[in-house]
């Protein structure tokens, strides 16, 4: 009997469940049904703002005329999906009205509200804009890492020496997002970043230094140079590798000696890294250094060393076809690789 | 005779009977409770979404480098498409490496075709052991794209030459068959950048049936108007929308599907790549997240539900029976490969909870219902059970069915909406109410047949027509000027070779 009870119970809630659904569903439906018949409206809205910016001589009223009867979303995806296909006078006019329709106050206003998505909507909109505002600041230590993240987005569009601080220190953040979106901000701001990225080689260890180098490698400024160097000799391998890749992102001649002496490296990974960044620095004098290594014991380390000195020039091209005449491991390298360049040499002329 | 047996099921079937309804009741709990956890899971999904800024990855220097692998094998229907809509990826460094599993078809005379393709003869390091290699070639006018011929060794072999090929950070299985929305790798790369400790992400499988294709993209989303395809939708609907990501908050999803997904390449190559079964893609994951466990490498999985690979479901009873009954026995074969995993507390949430509750409630659940279907009919025939608790409890069941698809209906509706049209909204209804008269019956009956045979032993794939898609104009060559990922491609194929 409680069996029966418990089944019919269930029946009947599982009926008003299917019930409620389809409600759900029709209530979903009618809603999109709307929204799509929203959409000439969204359409022409567009049209007339896109017609303002196309036009110097037209009167901004006329975008914000065709803006009145949109909601407040509405009005801020338009303006946002323009703002950030567009730049200079046209991206000011587009915060002038964004301004005027309450889409850049009220994002002031969410950027302390207690929803972390609001907030992380706020940090959208202003960085869309270029909004430069101390209270943007203060996101980059909001709780929610999302906003954190957003708002390394927008400190790389109006960077400070403040904001710059923040986002070195981001580079240690709990958050992987946030770290990823520091590093980013830091690239994007490059030279006024390069001070704080120094003080960080030179004091930082471990992973926070790794991810320094990446970002000092990317901006390739001359003043990380003397930093980097020190780094090659750092204990961990991973350091020293990326050291090494990052002093030929610099394209520093004065690491071509350090870079030499990383080829005799303990760490494969090492080497691997000094012979690429020797390649890609061009320095042919070290070819000789790095046709040892043709012999090396890790295949990835013969491999690389091959590369490199095919792409050395001539002299490198001599010194593998002198190696293909030879014989052992070395000599099984330098024979696929000057295969590859006479195909690849075919494929080019293809 | 028929006292004998009613005595017979009273002592015996009874208590079985008893066990299938405890199970039912379980089943429902289970489902509900996953339910609320892929709700939460959106909610919090979509709101993160549709607040923040969606362009700057793509512009980024520091974006992790990604390598799709597409392993094809008989696929001249499609590939070029596929190929096509890949190569028009939006991704800041992205490189593509097909790899023909001896094919017998013109799947490579297609490609080599279409793509000027050039043998090369290239260096790699044969990290992962493969069937040998025929040829390797590059695109003349794609530097970016590389294709492989070897002979078959079936898809986790054509996988491991792709993944010994490719050299990037990330790598991302595709199936060749399908189509991946333009900005899915964007979408899709987010769990890495947020954590180390990330090695694969899964995302949303749809079905392409109704849908129109243009130079490799889809052109229209709609659902689509046969019985068989439109109910498809619907299954692939309640598995990704809130199968999958009611997992995230569970203990991680086991099964990220082949046709779509990312991986940490590092990753792959620490535990020897895929494994040549018919079940790679679910084996793959349970390997990692044991060797995450026994050898502390990165083995969080990630479902994310927005990016969206479009595949063609069969369309034929014996297509489909063939692929339901593979998966089903692939299933078996990666939970009996890891069977030391099940309750085992050195394996975490992964032995306690996760792979306790997929035997139960995915890899028993056709044997229950069997149970059930035989037994409940004999209860009625010899006066063991009453008709209204029989047929309350069929009811029930079909109720439950359809609740549950009909929910994720309601959730596709609130998210994503792929399916604009009212039309398909009222199709894919009916098919969702339709589903349990008869379809679900025949797929009890393939999954059934997947235990069956791979307790026979059975290990080959059968064969899978493809229709092709629905092309909405002749397919254009895509061009290095066209709206493609060439302006941001940075550097070509790496050249490599196995070394002897």
């Amino acid at each position: 009997m409680t069996a029966f009870a418990l089944l019919i119970t269930t029946l009947i809630v599982l009926v008003a469940g299917h019930l409620s659904v389809l409600a759900a569903l029709v209530v979903t439906s009618s809603m999109q049904s709307r929204q799509k018949r929203r959409e000439p409206l969204i359409d022409s809205a567009r049209q007339s703002i896109v017609a303002v910016l196309s036009a110097d001589d037209e009167d901004a009223s006329v975008a914000l005329e065709g803006l009145v009867e949109l909601s407040p979303r509405e009005k801020a995806d338009i303006l946002l999906d323009l703002v950030t296909s567009v730049g200079g006078s046209s991206q000011q006019m587009l915060g002038a009205i964004a301004e005027e329709v309450g889409i850049l106050p009220a994002a002031r206003l969410d950027i302390e509200s207690r929803r972390w998505s609001r907030r992380l909507y706020a940090a959208r909109v202003l960085t869309a804009f270029g909004v430069r505002s101390d209270s943007v600041a203060m996101l980059l230590q909001d709780r929610a890492p999302e906003v954190r993240a957003q708002a390394a987005t927008w400190a790389a569009v109006a960077p400070s020496e403040a904001t710059t601080e923040l986002l070195l220190t981001m580079l240690d953040d709990s958050d992987g997002l946030c770290r990823f979106a520091a590093q980013d901000a830091l690239v994007r701001i490059s030279s006024p970043a390069v001070p704080g990225l120094v003080d960080i080689l030179v004091t930082g260890s471990g992973p926070l230094t790794e991810r320094a180098v990446a970002v000092a490698g990317t901006i390739g400024d001359d003043r990380f140079s003397a930093a980097l160097t020190a780094l090659t000799a750092d204990p961990s391998p991973e350091v020293r590798s990326v050291a090494a890749t990052a002093l030929a992102g610099i394209g520093d001649p004065t690491g071509e000696v350090t870079l030499i002496g990383l080829l005799s490296d303990e760490s494969a990974v090492v080497r691997r890294a000094a012979a690429r960044a020797l390649a890609t620095l061009g320095c042919w004098p070290a070819s000789p250094s790095i046709e040892t290594l043709l012999n090396d014991d890790v295949w990835a380390v013969r491999r690389e060393a091959a590369l490199a000195l095919s792409a050395l020039g001539p002299i490198g091209q001599v010194l593998l076809r002198a190696n293909a005449q030879g014989a052992g491991r070395s000599a099984v390298m330098a024979v696929q690789i000057l295969e590859i360049n006479a195909l690849t040499n075919d494929l080019e002329m293809v | 005779m028929r006292e004998a047996l009613a005595s017979f099921y009273g002592t015996f079937l009874s208590p079985i009977n008893t066990v299938v309804f405890v199970y039912f009741v379980a089943l429902a709990v289970f489902y509900i409770v996953l339910y609320i956890s892929a709700s939460l899971d959106m909610r919090q999904y979509l709101r993160q979404v549709r607040a923040e800024s969606d362009r700057d990855i793509l512009s980024s220097e520091m974006a992790p480098s990604i390598t799709v692998l597409v392993p094809a094998h008989n696929e001249e229907e499609t590939i070029e498409q596929s190929i096509r809509a890949l190569l028009t990826l939006v991704y800041p460094d992205l490189q593509i490496v097909v790899v023909d599993d001896g094919s017998t078809d013109d799947t490579v005379t297609r490609l080599v075709e279409a793509f000027d393709l050039v043998s090369t003869w290239p260096i790699y390091e044969a990290s992962i052991e493969t069937e040998p290699v025929d040829a390797i070639y590059r695109s003349g006018r794609f530097p970016n794209l590389v294709v492989a011929a070897k002979k078959q060794g079936g898809k986790a072999d054509a996988l491991n030459l792709a993944l010994n090929l490719a050299e990037t950070e990330l790598v991302c299985a595709v199936d060749a068959d399908t189509i991946l929305d333009p900005d899915g790798l964007r979408r899709l790369v987010r769990p890495f950048l947020r954590s180390d400790d990330v090695a694969a992400a899964g995302a949303t499988i749809r079905v392409a049936n109704g849908c129109t294709v243009r130079q490799g993209r889809l052109a229209t989303e709609r659902g689509p108007h046969q019985l068989l395809a439109g109910i498809q939708v619907v299954e692939y609907l309640r598995a990704f929308l809130f199968g999958r990501p009611g997992w995230n908050r569970l203990g991680g999803n086991l099964v990220i599907s082949g046709a779509f997904g990312l991986f940490r390449r590092q990753t792959l190559l620490d535990v020897d790549g895929y494994a040549k079964t018919v079940g790679e893609d679910m084996e793959l994951i349970v390997r990692i997240r044991r060797s995450g466990y026994e050898r502390g490498i990165p083995s969080r999985i990630e479902f994310v539900p927005d990016p969206v690979a479009w595949t063609e479901a069969p369309i034929s009873l014996s297509v489909l029976s063939r692929q339901r009954e593979r998966w089903h026995r692939g299933f078996s074969d990666s939970l009996w490969r890891h069977r030391r995993v099940c309750l085992n507390p050195r394996y975490g949430v992964l032995g306690m909870v996760v792979y306790p509750c997929f035997v139960l409630f995915e890899w028993l659940a056709p044997i229950i219902e069997l149970i059930g279907l035989i037994l409940v009919p004999i209860g009625l025939l010899v006066g063991e059970v009453s008709p209204f608790f029989a047929v309350l409890f069929f009811a029930l069941a079909l109720g439950l069915g359809i609740l549950l698809s009909m929910l994720a209906l309601f959730l596709e509706e609130v998210s994503f909406r792929r399916y604009g049209r009212a039309r398909d909204r009222a199709l894919l209804i009916a098919f969702a109410l339709l589903e349990s008269f008869g379809y679900r019956q025949l797929t009890l009956y393939w999954r059934l047949r997947g235990i069956v045979n791979f307790i026979r032993g059975k290990r080959s794939w059968g064969s899978m027509n493809r229709k092709g898609f629905v092309v909405a104009e002749p397919a254009q060559q895509a061009t290095a000027g066209g709206r493609s990922n060439h302006g941001v491609q940075r550097k070509p194929a790496a050249a490599v070779r196995v070394t002897p």
